[in-house]
Order: C-alpha cells, then structure tokens, then sequence
C-alpha cells in the first residue's frame, strides 16, 4: 500500500471519531511514525465542512477573466504593432477590427481579427505554421495576410489586408449587376481559389458572406484564415476542426466530418455561384442537388433576377449541377475547369456539365449489361463527351484519317452506339432536357460553321456526324443544311480527300432528304452515294451495302417497289457474304424487305422475314437493343392488319417490355406502344385490357406534357370509340369531346379534327341525340369533302350524314348518299356501317324483308373482320333485336 | 456555432476509441464555452458570478441533441472538465506572464475582472491538484469532475466506474488534502 494510499485510509477511519477517541486511534495506528502523524493531523484540520467553498473560490475568478477577454477586444486596444480602432464584424471565427499601425512612421490600416481559438500550446504552434503558409498567398482577388501573433492574453490575432468593399449578398441585393458582370466575378473567385489550390490550401468555408466586393467591381475572398494543409505527415495539421465552418454550406463530405479537399471548395463555389444566380441562398430553398434548377429559383425571383432566368437554363443549370455533385469526384475537378465552363458559356461553345439525367440514362444502361457492355462502355462515354466538343472531336477526326482503317471503322461503330443513344435520349425526355440536348447540338453546329479546317474533307465528316444526330433528334431541316454542306466540302477536296467522306455525305443526305419528306431529292442523291461507292471501294465494302439500303428505302418512297427490292436484295446478298462482323446490318435487311413485302407483296413472307430478322438482332446484340423495337413493330403491325389479335398482341406485349427496360418512363414510345397494344385488344375483344392501356398511356402522355398534346388527343379519341363499342355512351362523349377540345387548342391538321368530329357526330347519334350530332358531323364532312371520292373517310361521313337523313325523315336524300357509297365498293370495316344504314333506310320505308337482308349482311362483314365472340357482334345483335328484326 | 448534430456523434465516436474524436469534441465543446461566455456577460453585466461549472452545464444544453443520453452526458462532462481547466491554467499562465514582462495593461469589460492575485492562487490549486494527480489519480479525478464540470457524485461515479461511496470518501480526503498543500 502506497503512503497516499495508507494516509487516506487512516483518514477516513479518523474522521469521523469524537476527538477524544481520534487522538487514542491517531496514538494506536501511527505508533512510532510521528511524520505520518503531523501529516495525518493536519489533513483532519483541512477537512472543513464548507462543501469545498476555499477551492472553488480560487478557480471561479480566472474563469470569470478567462471570459471576459475570450475572443473580444475593444478600440483602442493594442494588438500587436496595431491599435485597434473600430470593431467592422464578428463572426463563428473571431471578431474583426479595424486597426492601423501605430508607429507614426505611416499609417497603414489594417483589418485585425481577433480568433476565437484554442490556445494550448499545440494549437498555437500550428496556428504558426498555418499564418506563415497563409502569408504566402498573394493574388488580387484574395485578402493578403500580412502579419499575426497572440496577445498576452494568449488569443491569436491576425492582421490581414483591410479591404473597403460590401458583402456579396448584399451587393446583389443592392446593385442588381447584369448576369455577365456577376459571372466575371464568379470567374475572378474561381482564380483566386485556384491560386489557393495550387499552394495547397484550401478554404473550407466559401460563402457569400467571405466574399467582398470593392467599389470598382472587383471580388476578394477573404478568411483563407482556416485554410488546412494538404501536404500531409504533418502531426494533426491536417485535423478537421469542427468550428471552423458554417454548417449551411458546407459540402456533404464536411458534414461527414470527412476532410474538406479542393473538391470541397468547388462545392462551396458551386454555392456562391448558385447564390448569384438566384439571388438567394442555396440551402433555404432546400434543394435536392440533383434536381437543381437554378433558372425556376431565379424565374420565381425579384423582376430584375427574372429578366435572366431565360438565359440560365440549360447550361447554367447544368454548371450549378455539377458543382454541387453530392460525390465529391463527380464534381468539377477544379476551380479552373468550373472558370473554363463559365467562360465556355460565354463563347457559346458547348460546356463540360452534360445534362445528368443523360449521364444518368447511360450509367444505368451499362449497369444493367455490364457484361456486354463492360470493354466499350468507356469508349462510349469518352464518344459521347467528344461528340458535343467539336475542338477534340476534329482532332480526333484528324488523327482517325492516319489511322488504320479497321480502327476507323471501330470508331464509327462506336459513334453509331453513341447515335442510337441520342435517339433514345432525345424524344422521350421531358421538354427541358431534350432542349438542353438540342442546344447543345445547335451549339455544336454553330461551333462548326464558325471554324476553318485546312482540310475540307475533315469539315466534312464533322458535318456528316452532326447531320446524322440531327436526323436522330428528329430536326431533318438542320440535318439536310448539314449533310448538303457537307456534300459540298467533300467535293471541294477532290482527289486529295478520303472519298469515303463524300459516299457517306450523300448517303446520310439521302436519308435525311427522306425523312424530311423529299423523296424525290433522296433518290438522286442515293444513286449518286451508289455510284460513287462502287467507283471508289472494293466490292463487297459494307458501304456499298449501307447505300443500296437507303436508296431502296427512298425507291419505295416514290413508288418503285420493284427496284427497292432489287437493292434490298442485293444488300441481302453482300451483308450476308461479309461475315459475322455484319450480321447486324443483315438483320436490317431483312427487316426493310419484310416491311416491303408487307406493303406490296406477300403479308406470310413479310412476316418470315420480319422473324428472320428479329432473332438475329437478338443473336447479335444479346440484351435488348433498340433496333429490335422497329422489327416488333411491324410484327405486330402485320398481325394486327392479318386479323391475328393474338399474335399482334404478343409481339407488342414484348415490345413494351423491351422499350421499358430500355428507355425508362414516361417514354413517347412506351406510350406509342400502349397505344398500339389497347388497339390490338379492342380488336381482339378484350375491353378490359384496352382499357388499362389506354389509360396508362393516357397517364404517360400527361407525365410528357402536362398541358396536354395531340398524341393524348389520339389516345383519347380512341378510348371514346372503344368506350362507345362497349355502349358506354355519356363516358364516350365526355372522352371524345376532351379529345376534339385539346386536338384544337393544340393545332391539331384540319383532318384529324374532322375524324374527331365525326367520332362525336356517331356516338351523339347512337345516344339519340341527332341535332347535336348534326352539326359536327358536317362539319367533318366538309373537311372530308377535300379527299378523293373512295377515301373510305369520305365514304363514312356519307353514310352518317344519311343515318341523320333517316332520322329526319329524309328518306330520298338518305338513299342517294347510300347508294353513292356503294357504288364506290368500300372496304370491309365501311360496307358493315353502310348495310346497317340501308337496314335502317329499308326499316324507314316499311320494308322489313329488306332490313333483314341487310342486317345479315353486316352481321356476316363484321363477323369475318372480328373473333368470334368479340363484344361489337353481340351489341350488333341487340341492335338488331331492338330494331323489331 | 459548432453543429450540435456532431455532438452526439463525436462523443460516441471518441467513446468508440477514435482519438481524433475526441480532439474535435474538445475543439466543440470550448468554441461553445466560449461564445456562451461571451454572450452572458454582455446581456448580465454586473455582479453576475460566472461558475465555470454552470457554463459547462449549459453548454451541454445547447450542445446536445435529443439523441444523447445519460452515457453520453457523463462523457460530454468529463471532457469538459479537462478542457476547463487547462483553458484556465494557460489564462492564468498568460495573465501572469503579462504583468511580469511589464505590457500595457489590459483593458477590460469589468475593472473587478483585471488581473489579480487569483491567477497566481488558481496555478498552485492547480499545481497541488497535479501532485495529488501523480500520487492518487483517481482522487484528482473526482476533484477535477466536481470544480471543472459540476458532476455530482452520482454522475461522477458512473464516469470513474466506482461505488458513489467510493466519490463522497475521495471528495472529501482530496479536498482536505488540497486545502492542507495550498496552506502549507
């Protein structure tokens, strides 16, 4: 037992005994030991029963000073060399003074900040170090740091340069500058903390608020006091410390309590910039980073913020983003990257932040085949940053022309991937971000326009790449501008360009002319693209069967069925003869001449060779792929026009599973498909079922534009008619008239709205209310009136106008309409509603043998056009036994 | 302001044996001290007497969030205890060394707060609490958790993991033998 240990021991025994039997315990127990003794008497003279009043009174006085000097000070008070002469701020970190130097020789202001600190020696060393990391900053957007030290009262101080300026936020609020004054600040905060980067420090706490700006404009960014040294193996240097940042914009790894990084600083950059948007802090409009949209926050703004909204969106949404990346790699990788993409802006030149959702689309499309897609996906990803950066892509076109030809060709491959993916992201996407990409694409043409190229073939082949996204974006006018530029760039290089260039210039304009509706101009060029391969590559040359493709195609388009085939056939031929490394464009073959078939041949061998063309698309790409979604189509398109519900429903049950796996919701093809699939089902009698499609199809629709849109009209219009075959007439009206209303108010072609109108014109009929169908009726006749005489439109207008006829007693009009129809030998579907209004013209002339007959004859036409047991036989009956027959 | 959101966090860390925890709990807790200090003797300016201890209690009431519990509270106070006394003995220690090296006088918000033989009296209360310390540590220890932090025995008994009979014995033997070195 240790003497303290025995000592406490005896004194705890002592000190409670009367003093008479503590004296005859002290004599028993320290016999012989007259030290221990004294000292375990004067211990029980110390044990005063005050609750330790003696001792607290000699720490309650230095706490009392302690707090009365921590972290303030007053004017006149010296600091250093300085005397302090007006307190201008206080903050988290300390209180700031205005101060100048008090050695008569010149007067010097200065701003002293007073740091609320921790001044134990280890602490006070480091702030050392840092004070003398800090002096080295020199750049004229940041506050220099002159001098610094601790007071006699052991609190740090630093002098630093006085600046005369107002806050950020308060001079937003109070200037109102122009968008272009505040992003050349944000430019000039963005070099000042790029300077700070390079030395290694970093500032940890960017905000509005540590940013001032001087009379003439320009910013300082002040309080690197915190910044934290990044060279590491320094004992503790690096420690976050938690009070030195403000915890409302302070990046997600700071609130971690992870260090803060360069990275952290483009965050808070993101912040400030986020901050001279909109006027407004980030975090009181409570913003999912990823959703951001800087340009809603400034529109719902104070008018002169809202002025600029227009210009924010798009990139500057997208800037904003990317700096506020909730993972700090997928930031901007610097200060100066984020400057670059501002000044980007201003040039007009395309920026580095695509829009996420892209990026997003594309990560999950890889992360759903990583197997597939594993070795190419970063070949696609750096494709498809280049295609919208002109600058790399001509060098990467310049270097592609001395490269290999196989290599060449890999590339091509991947840029077609890359454009099979603009495909996917352009229609679908909602309006804000499929604008963003064809501004990014308008941007990239201008670039394009703008630039000189030693070599015009080069131009060229630029051209052609942005004219074939163009055409996937579906905008053919810009395309055909392009892809005839090109054309002419291609040939001003003669015999010293590729002449690969001009083949696929007249080739893509070729399409492009097609799908702008100009058949007649894609023919010559196609044939010319023909020529020109055959004259210049091998036979054989894969090109030479991409050409055949597309001028079949646009022999078709004006009514040369004959020799699409024979260039269908023969791409057939040389795809199949090049080897697996083609079997894709097989697969395309097959598919344009099973869809030629289908339109002027044989609907069995359409469909082999759609099937043929189907499962090697699915041999080859292995996961769902987009050029399948065409192929399905038409099966089912086909099956449908067959009479075989089933198998058209089949094919478009598989096709809907293929597009949402692929291309996410809502999607304009989902819908489409939706659309096709309740058609199939209301043909096939299941009403149900056409039903719910219909109506998700509805609901994807409005997901796209929810102020409505001629594609939800068409849906509409056609739930109304499956609605009115299910003889649910008041639902069917209501659907029909929401449909005609929106198809107007959207500018709907004069046609649609007359099939509309006639639509309401036959359900109000059918609900016995002639005279409101009247007018819409004719109304659609009119239009109608403009189609040739056999159009069977025209043809069932006639025939509603004359079942208004018979209810207004006209039998003589009635029959001269009836029988003008028949004497045209309508089609099927329009022969059942011309024998069911002669039935009701035999009924009006008391002819019962005759409406009978007739009867039959429409029971018997729609027999053969629908399954048996379909619910529009069964309501044809009841009609029929409503009608006395 | 600290993130009172970290308090919790940071205390269980340390608990957890993160030693860089602790250094930031620290940091936190006299950030907090301080402001707090300062905010109260410019709202209650005279004759308010400022116990370190009550400082310490309500820093815990600003600090901690409803996520702490008792565990949590003891920590919180003993790491308070340790800092408020080393922020106290480096005070002194500058305030001393101020008047010896004969530099302008401080000014102050309150003429009764200047310097004063208390710094002087404070360093050898917390030079005999070092010696008590280097015989008997956990003695010091109770010491040091009721005038630093204001622990009753209790709180201080879970802190130390000891019988509260055990805290009320070293209370009273370190004060009776504090009070017989500072007379000596």
């Amino acid at each position: 037992m240790s003497r303290l240990a025995r000592l406490q021991a005896l004194f705890h025994q002592a000190a409670d005994l009367d003093p008479a039997a503590r004296d005859a315990f002290l004599d028993r127990a320290c016999a012989g030991e007259p030290e221990l003794r004294a000292e375990l008497e004067a211990l029980l003279a110390s044990d005063q029963d005050d609750d330790g009043a003696t001792l607290a009174a000699r720490v309650v006085p230095v706490a009392e000073a302690l707090v009365a000097g921590a972290g303030h000070g007053a004017p006149g008070q010296q600091v250093g060399g300085y005397r302090l002469l007006r307190e201008v701020g206080s903050g988290g970190m300390g209180t700031v003074f205005l101060a100048e130097r008090d050695d008569r020789e010149f007067h010097h202001q200065v701003a002293i900040k007073l740091v609320r600190g921790f001044p134990t020696s280890e602490v006070l060393e480091r702030f050392r170090r840092e004070r003398e990391l800090l002096a080295t900053l020199r750049h004229p957007n940041i506050a220099r740091l002159f001098d610094g030290g601790t007071t006699p009262a052991g609190q740090p101080w630093l002098a630093m340069e006085y600046v005369e300026g107002e806050p950020l936020d308060a001079w937003i609020a109070r200037r109102h500058p122009p968008l272009r004054e505040r992003l050349r600040l944000f430019q000039a905060l963005c070099s000042a903390v790029q300077h700070a980067h390079q030395q290694l420090i970093v500032h940890r706490d960017l905000k509005p608020a540590n940013v001032l700006v001087r009379g003439d404009g320009s910013p300082v960014l002040l309080d690197f006091g915190i910044g934290k040294l990044l060279d590491g193996g320094t004992d503790g240097a690096e420690q976050t410390r938690l009070q030195a940042m403000t915890p409302a914009y302070a990046s997600p790894e700071q609130l971690r309590g992870e260090p803060a990084t360069t990275l952290s600083d483009v965050f808070g950059l993101g912040l400030v910039l986020f901050e001279l948007l909109t006027g407004v802090p980030l975090r009181k409009q409570q913003g999912d980073t990823t959703r951001l949209a800087p340009s809603q926050v400034a529109a719902a703004g104070e008018d002169w913020l809202r002025a600029d909204a227009r210009l924010l969106r798009g990139d500057l949404d997208n800037i904003v983003r990317k700096a506020l990346r909730e993972e700090p790699q997928r930031r901007y990788a610097s200060a100066a990257a984020l400057a670059a993409d501002i000044e980007a802006w201003f040039a007009g030149r395309p920026v580095s932040a695509a829009p996420d959702a892209w990026h997003y689309r594309l990560r999950k499309f890889v992360a759903r085949h990583p197997v597939a897609l594993g070795a190419t996906a970063a070949c696609v990803m750096a494709l498809a940053a280049l295609s919208l950066r002109l600058a790399q892509e001509r060098d990467r076109a310049v270097a592609a022309q001395a490269q290999a030809r196989q290599e060449a060709e890999g590339a091509n491959q991947a840029a077609g991937f890359l454009v099979d993916l603009f495909k996917l992201a352009a229609p679908e996407t909602t309006r804000g971000e499929a604008l963003t990409v064809r501004d990014l694409v308008e941007q990239a043409r201008g670039q394009l326009e703008a630039r000189s190229f030693p070599r015009p073939d080069v131009k060229a082949r630029l051209q052609v790449a942005l004219g074939d996204i163009n055409t996937s974006l579906g905008l053919p006018g810009p395309s055909v501008e392009l892809l005839e530029a090109a054309v002419a760039n291609a040939r001003s290089a003669g015999d010293a360009g590729d002449p690969r260039v001009l083949v696929a210039a007249l080739r893509h304009l070729a399409r492009a002319y097609e799908l702008a509706g100009r058949d007649g101009d894609a023919v010559p060029a196609a044939r010319e693209a023909l020529a020109g391969a055959r004259a210049t590559l091998p036979p054989g040359d894969p090109e030479i069967g991409h050409v055949l493709q597309i001028l079949g195609v646009a022999l078709e388009g004006v009514g040369d069925a004959a020799g699409a085939r024979e260039c269908f056939e023969e791409a057939r031929a040389l795809f199949a003869g090049a080897g697996d490394g083609h079997r894709a464009e097989l697969a395309a073959t097959l598919h344009n001449l099973g869809w030629l078939e289908g339109r002027h041949g044989d609907p069995a061998r359409s469909k082999a060779l759609l099937e043929q063309s189907l499962a090697i698309k699915r041999e080859v790409n292995t996961l769902v792929h987009p050029s399948t979604f065409n192929t399905l189509q038409l099966l089912g398109a086909s099956a449908a026009r067959a009479g075989d519900h089933e198998a058209a429903a089949a094919r478009l049950t598989e096709l809907l599973a293929a597009q949402r796996q692929l291309l996410g919701e809502p999607s304009v093809r989902v819908a489409q498909t939706l659309n096709e699939l309740a058609s199939a089902r209301q043909d096939g009698g299941d009403f149900a079922a056409a039903e719910a499609h219909y109506r998700e199809a509805l609901a994807q629709r409005r997901a796209l534009a929810p102020d409505g849109s001629v594609d939800e009209a068409i849906v509409l219009n056609n739930l109304a008619s499956l609605l009115e075959d299910a003889g649910r007439l008041a639902q069917a009206e209501a659907m029909s008239r929401r449909a005609l209303a929106m198809r107007i108010a959207h500018g709907a072609q004069a046609m649609a709205i007359a099939r509309n109108r006639h639509n309401l014109a036959r359900i109000l009929l059918a609900a016995g209310r002639a005279e409101a169908a009247r007018p819409e009726a004719q109304a659609a006749a009119q239009v109608r009136a403009t189609l040739p005489d056999d159009h069977p439109e025209r043809l069932d207008s006639e025939i509603l106008l004359a079942r208004l006829d018979l209810v207004g007693g006209d039998a003589a009009a009635a029959t001269r309409r009836l029988e003008a129809v028949a004497d045209r030998q309508p089609p099927a579907p329009v022969r059942v509603r011309l024998a069911q209004a002669q039935a009701e013209l035999a009924l009006l002339r008391n002819d019962p043998r005759a409406a009978g007959q007739a009867w039959d004859e429409a029971q018997a036409l729609l027999a053969s056009l629908l399954p048996p047991g379909h619910p529009r036989l069964d309501r044809l009956a009841q009609a029929r036994a409503a009608a006395g027959l | 302001m600290a993130d009172t959101g970290n308090l919790t966090v940071l205390m269980r860390a340390w608990q957890a044996g993160d030693g860089q925890a602790r250094e930031r709990l620290n940091a936190a807790v006299y950030q907090e001290l301080r402001v707090m200090a300062r905010r109260r003797l410019a709202g209650e300016r005279g004759g308010h007497t400022l116990q370190p201890t009550a400082l310490v209690h309500e820093a815990w009431l600003r600090m901690a969030d409803g996520d702490a519990d008792w565990r949590d509270r003891a920590h919180f106070f003993a790491t308070a205890a340790l800092h408020m006394r080393s922020v106290l003995v480096d005070h002194a220690r500058a305030r001393l060394a101020d008047k010896r090296g004969g530099g302008a006088l401080r000014v102050t918000l309150d003429d009764g707060l200047a310097a004063s033989d208390a710094d002087a009296d404070f360093l050898a209360l917390d030079q005999a609490l070092a010696e008590l310390e280097s015989e008997d540590a956990r003695t010091a220890k109770v010491i040091e958790l009721t005038y630093f932090a204001g622990l009753k025995r209790d709180e201080i008994a879970h802190v130390l993991e000891v019988s509260v009979p055990t805290v009320d014995r070293a209370l009273r033997f370190g004060r009776a033998w504090l009070r017989q070195a500072l007379a000596a």
